[in-house]
């Protein structure tokens, strides 16, 4: 625990921040992968959301009990 | 493995498994952070841009876990015209481009440190810029057409034939003469990396393995979403037209009604 607390502490020190001299490309790295995970995140979340939404207003009994048979043969067949 | 093969079921199962995907993946990415930034050692050589290892790695390697399911699900809908397989392939393909996005600019920004440059036209960069290329093309195919039904063919064949760019990728660093090192993990004689960078790196691996699942899992229910509401407005149109062609007096084409 103690070594935790210590590890934890040089979050506070500009030292860990400076990376040894390599911030710049270290912290690169780490930024770029939090923006372009995150967004894809962000997007599939939202997407997913709308969907479901107007889905829901569409076909309130189907929505109710999501999970049913949703298929493409069923979307094909329909069309 | 056929149980899952029917949607419904499929869809239940991983609606179950979703919230376990996602604490456990943040549970394990804040320990992973934590072993990655603070409690690992800087390497001798490289010194503290080591710790790009523990994103890069990672996504590299779900990237290529992306395409793989991506390919297997394509291959699945066109052998047995299974539209599981069509929706998993559509629903991985986003992930794996940004992965794969994401594994290409760490591995720069990495490599203008450790090899004084950001990039080379080398097997290994190369071959994972067209698994890069593969994702866009995928995704451009798929999505090219307003009729879905059209695209997820081409789309699919696509996936299936640039499967060949996998072991490619695993195999640049060996056939090649190559900047980028070979693998230290999967060797004959074990993983040749101190247990102190082993550790974190394979805590970050299993937390990008359950969050990678938990958006699958998230993109699916969006899939199968787009399917039911293409389903119903193409049930609620043609209502429309039969009820037009009933109320019109000559029939022929009723405009209102068409599209």
């Amino acid at each position: 625990m103690g070594e935790i607390a210590t590890n934890l502490g040089a979050l506070f020190t500009a030292d860990f921040w400076a990376m040894g001299g390599h911030a710049f490309f270290v912290w690169t790295a780490y930024a770029v992968t939090v923006i372009v995970l995150g967004a894809v995140t962000a997007a599939s979340i939202a997407a997913t959301r709308r969907r479901e939404r107007e889905l829901a207003a569409l076909d309130p009994d189907r929505a109710a009990r999501r999970g049913g048979a949703a298929t493409r043969a069923q979307a094909t067949e329909d069309a | 493995m056929h149980r899952f093969a029917n949607p419904g079921r499929f869809m239940r199962v991983a609606d179950r498994l979703q919230p376990w995907l996602l604490w456990g993946g943040l549970a394990l990415l804040v320990a992973g952070l934590y072993k990655a930034l603070l409690d690992s050692p800087p390497d001798y050589q490289q010194h503290d841009t080591v710790r790009i290892l523990y994103i890069h790695v990672p996504s590299a390697m779900l990237a290529q876990g992306a395409y793989i399911m991506m390919a297997l699900g394509s291959a699945s809908f066109l052998i047995w015209k299974h539209p599981l397989g069509d929706l998993l392939a559509r629903s991985a393909a986003p992930i794996g481009a940004a992965l794969t996005l994401v594994c290409l600019i760490t591995g720069s920004v990495w490599g203008k440190p450790t090899w004084g440059t950001y990039w080379v036209w080398d097997a290994r960069l190369t071959s994972m810029l067209i698994l890069l290329f593969l994702f866009i093309g995928y995704m451009a195919l798929a999505n090219a057409f307003d009729d879905p039904a059209r695209g997820d063919k081409p789309a699919a064949i696509l996936a299936v034939v640039g499967i060949v760019n996998i072991p490619i990728i695993k195999f640049s660093v060996y056939f090649f003469n190559t900047l980028h090192q070979q693998s230290t993990l999967f060797r004959r004689e074990g993983p040749s990396m101190p247990p102190e960078m082993l550790t974190p790196l394979l805590i970050m691996f299993g937390a990008f393995t359950c969050l990678f699942l938990w958006l699958l899992a998230v993109r699916l229910r969006g899939e199968f979403a787009k399917v039911r509401l293409r389903a119903i407005r193409a049930g609620l149109v043609r209502r429309a037209e039969t009820a037009g062609r009933r109320r019109a007096p000559a029939g022929g084409p009723v405009e209102e009604g068409a599209g």
